[in-house]
């Protein structure tokens, strides 16, 4: 790749903004993968602690438990890549008050955990912000049908499926699988964000 | 005088509302986000919005786990 290139996404993400709701499985890896490659701003939501029982699926470690998700994941994103701004609010969100905080950001993702949280999410990002980008994702429990997964694009909005996975309550989330949908969330945000500049 | 519904053409109702499309089509799903022409419509509205004939509609199911 010629080094121009390569500059020009570089302080691309660098000037770029996340914001992830839910800190969870997906959002913990999200923020990682978005951290290591080079996104400038991350800002993140969780109401929640690290528990032990978190350690099979989300980016946090044995000494983290007991610990705000969201606290856990400035200290490992700020190993990961110091350089990142790194805004976070210890905060449950509600439905009907989830859009306002994500207003100044370039792309939104949906990482959450309750199916009816997410759907509400997804309809007040909609309607408060039509051309925002927002990155969703479904059908991350199970132990099968990796061939499964894909993306369903419908405007602004990018769901990353598995339309015939379990419920979270009938199966395990497990960290290779619900990194994928993670990270394939991360990738597209990307995607999103270089727009204009392509890999050649 | 049709409809689409995630990609299936199926035959428009005058007067059908989101939740009587839903009961017609068995969506059982409780966690959807629905979208009409492109345009996420508000769970508040699905009792009362009459769908158009010619209608784009997208019903996104979602699971729980995250």
């Amino acid at each position: 790749m010629k080094t121009l290139n390569r500059e020009r996404i570089a302080s691309r993400l660098a000037k770029s903004s996340v914001g992830i709701a839910g800190l969870g499985g997906l959002g913990s890896n999200i923020a990682l993968a978005l951290a290591r490659a080079g996104v400038g701003r991350l800002l993140i939501v969780d109401f929640d602690e690290v528990e032990k029982s978190n350690l099979n699926r989300q980016a946090y470690t044995v000494d983290q438990v007991g610990m705000r998700k969201t606290e856990a994941l400035m200290m490992n994103v700020a190993k990961a890549n110091p350089d990142v701004d790194v805004t976070a609010y210890h905060h449950r969100l509600e439905v009907g008050k989830m859009a306002d905080i994500f207003a100044s950001v370039d792309v939104v993702i949906e990482a959450l955990d309750d199916a009816a949280t997410k759907a509400a999410f997804i309809e007040e990002i909609s309607l408060a912000y039509p051309d925002k980008p927002l990155i969703a994702a479904s059908g991350v429990a199970g132990i099968r049908g990796t061939e499964r997964i894909q993306m369903r694009k419908s405007g602004t909005l990018y769901l990353v499926q598995d339309s015939q996975a379990p419920s979270c309550e009938d199966s395990v989330v497990l960290a290779p699988r619900v990194g994928l949908f993670a990270h394939w969330q991360a990738s597209l945000a990307l995607e999103i964000l270089l727009g204009d500049i392509h890999d050649d | 005088m049709t409809i689409e519904v995630n990609t299936a053409k199926v035959e428009w109702v005058e007067g059908e509302t989101i939740v009587d499309l839903l009961r017609r089509m068995n969506f059982i799903y409780p966690m959807l986000v629905i979208k009409i022409d492109g345009a996420v419509i508000p769970k508040s509205r699905y009792a009362e919005m009459i769908i158009p004939d010619g209608s784009v509609v997208e019903v996104i199911h979602l699971e729980s786990g995250g």
